[in-house]
């Protein structure tokens, strides 16, 4: 199973990287554009918006698997070893059940907006709405093996 | 039971180690479920949330402050700032202050300007006779310009949570952080004076033309930034991929300080460091719009505001709340959790909404470098290699200062206001 968990992880990872580095190309030719050729571009916005919902979402479940994700641990720093590694735990479970939760409302929202298309491109609206079943996926995926390790620690 | 679920329901989980974004998003599920909702309504929010050309920002703000730092600009704006001010009574100190300041025009990130400057002038600082934990506490405190000095990724949040312009609100963080500046520079100079700290030669013209020289790039880029926004040339998101452009340029192809395979790394370093704040944003959607339908923050504000006559007694409280909130939360998610309720409270006690901006940013500011948590404070503690403790003890008079800013800025409305465009009829 781990190493599935890091062959996906790497995945992520570059899929990051290209969003951003995409986003990036997206703004950076639409101001071009409208200033040396004085054409304003009508999908450089939303192609932009598209990979930013992925560096968001996708960042999201990376943070779960990469544990930078901000939280407070001054309670659970004086906890006892034993006591500490339950909380954390019970934090991975919940993690877990949310993951589900994610997975199932992201399949349920691409089901009632089949068909759709976006605004300028008219790229299928599943693309956009899939990322929320996907990034779900990868969330429910990182926090069982971050459940599975430390249960076999 | 819905209002105790978001509120007393993610405080508990927040206590015991939830990570604040998957707090928010499994307190709005637990409610949403509560209220036998449509579950797709959380991810259809999701979406929502990250829908925003506001905050394509952030992304690339955090980027363009990465490849300043690896092409070599932070050290140029620093050897600038160094034939300056070094000479004088903790020259060296005002060194970090100056070029935090310059720093903070190019990135809009409290913990980034710390990285940047902090990461070359602690160690130069403790090498030069300074207290190492004052070197540390006086980098993470000038981290604070960050999100204060235009551009800044708290600004956009907030710009976005209360339907604000982002351009305005960028300019009412000026005067704060110019003032917290002016109060960093007094105590590097008493500081340096009370502990003897040897004084530095004087830079010589040539010295100084020779640094103003190769640091002409890193200069203009604030120009490039805040000349574009405020020109009217582009909006904040291009300015931020505009910035990157610049950076990847310079630092490739005129300087040649970067290399291309060094790229995907720093994209990736962009892409955490944007999600720790992002997912946080992208949760939130679904549970404002709970909070909304519960009417927590009005019912909240209108209480607040029978029991409360007058506005400035609100405001103070306001400020203490965040202040003591913001030991133990992320910033971030104090602006998203309570941006209602705060919006709220301003309304109801007639505070302009750049005035509001100004404070919130303002108090994001403070919580990024007060003790016991807060971003800058730890990449601070990481350069420095020093405990939590000893920063802690030598940054009192710097937070001293800033919530002496804080307290102008809270009650002198010009304070923020003072850059704002006149109305055109």
């Amino acid at each position: 199973m781990k190493g599935f968990v890091d062959v996906t992880a790497a995945a992520l990872r570059w899929s990051l990287i290209a969003a951003i580095a995409l986003m990036l190309a997206c703004i950076a030719l639409q101001v071009v554009m409208r200033y040396a050729f004085g054409n304003a571009l009508s999908w450089t916005e939303e192609l932009a918006l598209l990979m930013f919902s992925w560096a968001a979402l996708g960042g999201l479940a990376l943070g779960v698997r990469e544990g930078f994700h901000v939280r407070l641990v001054l309670l659970l720093d004086p906890l006892p070893p034993r006591a500490r590694a339950w909380a954390e735990r019970a934090v991975d479970l919940l993690t877990v059940a949310l993951g589900a939760y994610f997975v199932w409302s992201g399949w349920r929202y691409v089901e009632f907006t089949r068909g759709g298309t976006s605004a300028a491109i008219a790229y299928p609206i599943e693309l956009l709405h899939g990322i929320a079943p996907l990034a779900g996926a990868f969330v429910l995926l990182f926090a069982l093996e971050r459940l599975v390790s430390r249960t076999k620690a | 039971m819905i209002t105790g679920i978001l509120t007393a329901g993610f405080g508990g989980l927040v206590l015991v180690g939830v990570p604040f974004a998957i707090a928010i998003a499994a307190v709005t599920v637990g409610a949403m479920t509560a209220a036998d909702m449509e579950p797709a309504f959380f991810a259809q929010q999701l979406i929502a949330g990250s829908q925003s050309f506001s905050l394509l920002a952030i992304p690339l703000f955090m980027l363009a402050g990465e490849l300043m730092s690896a092409g070599g600009m932070s050290q140029r704006l620093i050897d600038v700032a160094n034939t300056l001010v070094r000479h004088r009574t903790g020259g060296l100190a005002m060194v970090a202050v100056v070029s935090s300041l310059v720093f903070a025009a190019i990135s809009g990130s409290a913990p980034a300007t710390t990285a940047a400057i902090g990461a070359i002038l602690i160690p130069a600082m403790a090498k030069e006779g300074y207290d190492k934990a004052f070197a540390a506490s006086i980098t993470v405190s000038a981290g604070v310009l960050g999100p204060l000095i235009p551009p800044s990724i708290a600004f956009i949040i907030w710009g976005i949570i209360a339907e604000q312009s982002i351009g305005r609100l960028f300019l009412s963080g000026i005067v704060p952080g110019l003032a917290i500046a002016a109060g960093l520079l007094g105590v590097c100079y008493f500081h340096a004076r009370r502990h003897r700290v040897p004084l530095l030669a004087r830079a010589s013209w040539a010295d100084m033309r020779h640094a103003l020289a190769r640091g002409k790039w890193a200069l203009l880029s604030p120009v490039l930034v805040l000349g574009g926004i405020y020109g009217g040339v582009f909006t904040p998101t291009e300015a931020a991929a505009m910035s990157c452009v610049y950076a990847l340029g310079i630092g490739l192809f005129v300087e040649r300080r970067l290399a291309p395979r060094q790229v995907p790394e720093l994209l990736l370093k962009a892409a955490r460091t944007s999600a720790m704040v992002t997912a946080i944003i992208a949760v939130s959607a679904g549970f404002g719009v709970l909070i909304a339908q519960e009417r927590i923050a009005v019912d909240f504000a209108a209480w607040l505001a029978d029991n409360v006559e007058q506005g400035w007694i609100a405001l103070a409280g306001l400020n203490l709340v965040f202040f003591l909130l913001a030991a133990v939360m992320d910033e971030i998610a104090i602006m998203v959790v309570l941006g209602p309720l705060l919006i709220a409270i301003g309304q109801r006690f007639g505070v302009d909404p750049i005035h509001l901006g100004a404070i919130i940013v303002t108090n994001v500011a403070i919580g990024m470098a007060a003790p016991p948590i807060g971003y800058c404070l730890f990449v601070g503690m990481a350069i420095s290699g020093l405990p939590l403790g000893k920063i802690a003890r030598a940054i009192w008079p710097q937070i001293l200062v800033m919530l002496v800013v804080l307290f102008l800025t809270t009650y002198i409305p010009q304070f923020a206001l003072m850059f704002q465009p006149v109305a055109r009829h």
